[in-house]
């Protein structure tokens, strides 16, 4: 699992790096859960299913400082501005760029996919550990944590094979 | 004054599209936004259209559908397509342009990769 869980690690990294270099010129690093936990600070959470021709769900959690920070960068707006929809907005927005490089990256060129649309939701705990991967990264120093759960291992193994 | 379309439901998006598009000189242009293909659908019927920018996945109806639509109406067949997507890998890019898209690129989107897209369309004055 854990040879499984790094190679995932490399794939979500490499295609975090891109999509908030591009969006923002924010670099990121890897952290860990205890020292994003220590961090405070309001987080939000996005999740997405991806449907074909794996199930697998993708989450990211952000600190909403951060969030409101790319709003400021990328359309150089005042702070007061910014509204929640356009926060969560942007948190969607990553989350699907993210999803698609993602399953990009790790299927066969000639293998179509299918993404739904990404969902604003609350941190929900409920699925067995041994098929969810979390990744802890800072950016800006602010936390952001990426999860993908598989619905089962065959889920996995199609990932795993294509590369 | 040059006229686009712009359908995402994502408002974040539209916006980083429209300023993109700005960027690479098109700031005179008249933008019209869409949150989904029915309704960039209405908007090129509408009124006389220069480009049309959509996503893929959006709700009510879809960039698919939407490229599907205009490319199956004389009035609009001509119109040039852009998708931009973060779901366009090969395989789908292929399948995108067969049915007609101008160009497929993947989010997220930056006025150099634009400007690459757009430059054979802004050089025969067509946009």
């Amino acid at each position: 699992m854990n040879e499984h869980s790094q190679f995932l690690q490399e794939k979500i990294t490499c295609v975090l790096e891109e999509t908030l270099e591009n969006m923002a010129f924010i670099s990121v690093d890897g952290s860990s859960k205890q020292e994003c936990t220590e961090i405070e600070g309001e987080r939000l959470n996005a999740n997405l299913l991806i449907t074909k021709p794996v199930l697998l769900e993708m989450r990211l959690e952000m600190s909403r400082e951060l969030l409101v920070q790319i709003v400021e960068t990328m359309y150089i707006m005042d702070r007061e501005e910014i509204t929640d929809q356009l926060i969560g907005d942007l948190l969607a927005e990553i989350l699907n760029t993210l999803a698609g490089r993602f399953m990009t990256e790790t299927l066969p060129a000639d293998q179509t996919f299918s993404l739904n649309l990404p969902e604003l939701t609350e941190v929900v705990d409920d699925a067995p550990e041994a098929k969810r991967f979390t990744y802890y990264y800072l950016a800006e120093e602010y936390p952001l944590i990426v999860e993908i759960t598989m619905a089962d291992d065959t889920d996995l193994s199609i990932i795993l094979n294509n590369n | 004054m040059k006229r686009i379309v712009i359908a995402d439901d994502s408002g974040t998006a539209r916006m980083m599209i429209k300023r993109c598009l700005e960027i690479i000189g098109l700031a005179d242009a008249e933008f019209a936004e869409a949150e989904n293909g029915k309704e960039g659908l209405a908007l090129v019927k509408q009124q006389a259209t220069d480009l049309l920018v959509s996503d893929l996945n959006m709700p009510v109806m879809d960039g698919e559908a939407l490229l599907r639509w205009v490319k199956a109406s004389p009035k609009l067949v001509d119109l040039p397509v852009l998708i931009i997507t973060s779901a366009g890998n090969q395989a789908k890019s292929e399948q995108l342009l067969e049915m007609g898209a101008f160009a497929v690129i993947n989010k997220p989107v930056n006025p150099a990769i634009l400007s690459d897209v757009l430059t054979p369309l802004l050089n025969k004055e067509e946009v």
